[in-house]
């Protein structure tokens, strides 16, 4: 993986992907943040609404942030010279993908991946638009919409 | 669920499993691994784009 990870800039990640009305939801470490956890997190993980409208939204936001696919064991000009192309259609063949940005570290989730899925529905907090929580398995994730 | 288990769970650092998983169940965990999945779904996403008359490269 290229250089060691800082904390990501999570106020201009978020404004990129705002400005691209991109339906989405921060889960994971951002989101224990928003809820009070001291610990250090490395990335944001984001959780989009599946619709290709929106995976296109969050590629060109991506794009904007100069996303390139986090691989192991490769550095950032290796990463940047890989053929993948980031768009809407590559976002909805992934599971789950991590990628570096200018501003961070920024991983996706497919809304349909076990872990999202299990629970109450995502799509209903985007359409609520307000901090939201869903139960996977033993433990909560909390979710908090930008809608 | 306490603080203490919240944050022990969801707030820690990136894993060394912290890698891209395609829909399919590959792990995307090497140059090779991504080229090769690339070889095979690219040309058919490239297709896509190309019809949607947008997408663009990773910069």
């Amino acid at each position: 993986m290229a250089a060691s990870p800082e904390a990501p800039d999570l106020a201009r990640i978020a404004d990129a992907l705002a400005r691209h009305r991109v339906e989405y939801l921060f889960v994971g470490g951002i989101a224990a943040r928003a809820h009070g956890a001291r610990r250090l997190t490395y990335d944001v993980d984001c959780l989009p609404a599946s619709s290709p409208d929106n995976l296109d939204r969050l590629a060109t936001a991506m794009s904007e942030l100069h996303a390139r696919l986090r691989v192991e064991g490769l550095s950032d000009a290796e990463a940047t010279a890989l053929p993948v192309q980031l768009s809407g259609a590559t976002l909805a063949r992934m599971r789950i993908s991590t990628w570096r940005t200018d501003a961070g570290d920024l991983d996706t989730s497919s809304p349909r991946s076990p872990i999202a899925m299990v629970g109450s529905s995502p799509t209903r907090s985007w359409r609520r638009g307000r901090r939201s929580s869903i139960s996977t398995g033993s433990s909560c994730v909390s979710l908090r919409s930008t809608m | 669920m306490s603080r203490a288990e919240f944050e022990e769970g969801f707030a820690g650092p990136p894993t060394p499993d912290d890698v891209s998983v395609t829909t399919d169940g590959r792990r995307l965990d090497s140059k090779e691994a991504v080229l090769a999945w690339w070889a095979e779904v690219g040309p058919d996403i490239e297709a896509e784009e190309a019809e949607a008359g947008g997408g663009g490269r990773q910069s």
